[in-house]
């Protein structure tokens, strides 16, 4: 997979070269190459660099690949949510599978699972099958009705990660809450997540429930 | 072979390790840095010092990656051998490898004992990157140090660095007694004695920095206090190219030089040189110099002495912390433009010998003994001339203020000669005041 990435970001690199600079390119590059080597904080730094130099679309959303393989998964939410923000183009399935990861590992589960969603037919056969090995790993950990406790979790992290001024964060755990309170058949509750979540940004499933 | 393997991978994943060099871009050393904080801040150390050492493969001397890379990797640097680290530093230096240089010395700063003598060799880096206002803080800082010798040597170094941006102005002031002023003859019973006063001034332009071409001028002018026919006012302006490399430097000039005396036109001289300085082992360099002039004067009485000179020198040169000296034989060949008897050639070695034995002063002799003779038997004295002459001279520059330093010098010229009225001696003293500074 880390072989795919590199070979995908390098491919990114050039082929988003013309509107960049020679500099930005170089970062990109440099930074692939870290990644298809497995040094990931050598690959952040340039990603990082080739972002504040000129390619902050696409290089935001290899940050975020870096900072997953790091084990900087809530780093790696905002930089996926400033990427989509900002460069929706340069979005992929493949980085839509680290997007995902990232979601998993801070068992934001629902998340995950919507955004891998379709994603499979769209990647090549290798990270297809760690998407459906990854869905088979979300669909076990999400529970079909959650308890109170978990939702007041998720409702807790958010508005520990808005304090922190993580807003995609803590939009990412407040969407997560009120996707789980849509599946509870009890009083749902899911008014904190509601009062946390950035207006407009309202899960499918919570949608769905509504 | 399995360890060596081992040990290049785990170097080469070290964070606090060797960087290979890059490319200078300070812009992008810029961004590395703010890259650098942005991790420090968010605790990741490991990827901090990362970047602050790619900022520094690409800007070797930037304060906030030095600060930053010594910070981040200081608690793991304290416990390792500072000293070594700026030893290992400073053979990088001598051989050119400043990027590789630059870690080991941001180590070297974290210790109180070596983080002057690190400032030094970071001053080096600077200068050679063409930072030259940063090459000037980081000697600031080495001079104002608590090590004598390495104060002292900064000190120099600052000096140096007052000479060394694109515009650089130098300014001399001072008085002067000579002994024999009119170069009469031994015995010399007449009162030839005189003193004068000197104000020189001299400007160089280096659009380019230290490697690139560059512009010169300058002017001059002494009064005597009695023998008012041997005023001196001068001019000169001239140009070349200079090319420095962390091993040695090399410069092509060409000048035009004027000069009248007592108020009437004297001499006017197209003067080419040629220079290179290698540095051959550790302290020791080579130097070469070689030159060709034309002297044309205007005064009657002098005319005959118009021509061309050729010559060159060569020197072993050895610089210490706080000492320098430097052995050469020079040569020259003159060739009258009319008169074929008053062509010669001189030969002989010169010394110059120097220490800074405080932080503001150094101290230097400077000596040559030259052979002269003529090609061919003079008709007016019906001998071939040959003559010896021996100059010495002692001086001592005492900085009192930023750019600003108080010169004495005391010397003689003892010159013999096969020809009674050749033989000539003289002593001379001056003291005054050296003006220097250089933007940016």
């Amino acid at each position: 997979v880390i072989g795919l990435v590199a070979k995908s970001l390098v491919w990114f690199a050039i082929s988003a070269a013309a509107p960049g600079s020679a500099g930005t390119d170089t970062h990109l590059l440099a930074g692939a190459r870290h990644f298809r080597d497995g040094r990931f904080d050598a690959a952040l730094v340039e990603f990082r660099v080739a972002a504040k130099v000129g390619a902050s679309g696409p290089a935001r959303w290899y940050e975020g690949a870096a900072l997953v393989k790091l084990g900087r998964h809530e780093e790696a939410i905002e930089s996926f949510a400033g990427a989509a923000a900002d460069h929706p183009a340069s979005r992929d399935g493949l980085l839509d599978y680290y997007r995902a990861v990232a979601l998993y590992e801070l068992r934001l589960y629902l998340s995950a699972d919507e955004l891998l969603t379709g994603v499979e037919g769209g990647v090549g056969p290798r990270v297809a099958a760690q998407i459906r090995e990854l869905r088979e790993r979300i669909g076990r950990a999400a529970t079909d009705e959650p308890e109170r406790t978990t939702l007041a979790w998720y409702e807790e992290r958010a508005r520990v990660a808005r304090a922190a001024g993580r807003s995609a964060l803590a939009d990412a755990y407040a969407r997560e809450a009120l996707a789980l309170a849509a599946r509870r058949r009890a009083p749902q509750g899911g008014a904190p997540a509601r009062a946390e979540l950035t207006p407009g940004t309202l899960p499918a499933e919570a949608r769905r429930a509504r | 072979m399995i360890a060596v393997a081992l040990a290049l991978v785990l170097a080469s994943a070290d964070p606090c390790g060797l960087p290979e060099a890059a490319l200078p871009d300070a812009g992008a050393a810029a961004a590395y840095v703010e890259v650098a904080e942005a991790e420090e801040a968010a605790g990741a150390r490991e990827t901090a010092a990362l970047a602050y050492r790619e900022a520094l493969r690409r800007d070797p001397t930037n304060p906030a990656a030095l600060r930053g890379l010594a910070e981040t990797c200081g608690p793991r640097v304290a416990r390792r051998d500072a000293p070594s680290a700026l030893l290992e530093a400073a053979q990088l230096v001598r051989g050119g490898e400043d990027r590789r240089a630059a870690p080991l010395l941001a180590e070297a700063l974290l210790e109180p004992e070596t983080a002057d003598a690190a400032r030094l060799l970071l001053s080096v880096i600077a200068r050679r990157a063409g930072e030259d206002r940063r090459a000037r803080e980081l000697l600031e800082r080495a001079a104002a140090g608590p090590d004598r010798r390495v104060g002292a040597t900064a000190a120099n170094m600052l000096r140096s660095t007052r000479r060394a941006g694109r515009v650089a102005l130098a300014a001399y002031a001072g008085t002067s007694w000579d002994s024999n002023a009119m170069r009469a003859p031994e015995p010399n019973e007449l009162d030839t004695g005189d003193a004068a006063a000197t104000s020189a001034a001299g400007v160089v332009v280096r659009p380019l920095g230290d490697s690139g071409p560059f512009a010169s001028g300058g002017a001059e002018y002494r009064r005597q206090r009695r023998l008012s026919a041997l005023d001196l006012a001068g001019w000169w302006g001239g140009g070349g190219l200079r090319v420095a490399g962390a091993r040695g430097a090399a410069v092509a000039e060409y000048r035009y030089s004027a000069l009248h005396m007592g108020g009437t036109p004297h001499l006017a001289a197209h003067a080419g040189r040629v220079e290179s300085r290698v540095v051959v082992r550790r302290r020791f360099a080579l130097e070469l110099s070689s030159g060709l002039e034309h002297t044309r004067y205007f005064q009657e009485y002098a005319r005959s002495f118009s021509g061309a000179t050729f010559g060159g020198e060569a020197r072993v040169a050895w610089s210490g912390p706080a000492a320098w000296a430097a052995l050469g034989y020079r040569g020259a060949r003159f060739r009258a433009d009319d008169e074929v008897p008053l062509s010669w050639i001189e030969h002989g070695p010169a010394i110059e010998a120097g220490l800074a034995p405080a932080r503001a002063l150094r101290v230097w002799v400077e000596a040559s003994l030259l052979d002269r003779v003529n090609d061919e038997v003079d008709p007016l004295v019906a001998v071939r001339r040959e003559e010896t002459a021996l100059e010495a001279s002692l001086v001592a520059d005492l900085a009192i203020a930023a750019g600003v330093s108080a010169r004495a010098e005391v010397g003689g010229r003892m010159n013999d000669a096969n020809v009674a009225g050749l033989t000539t001696r003289k002593l001379l003293a001056s003291l005054g005041l050296v003006w220097e500074a250089s933007w940016p």
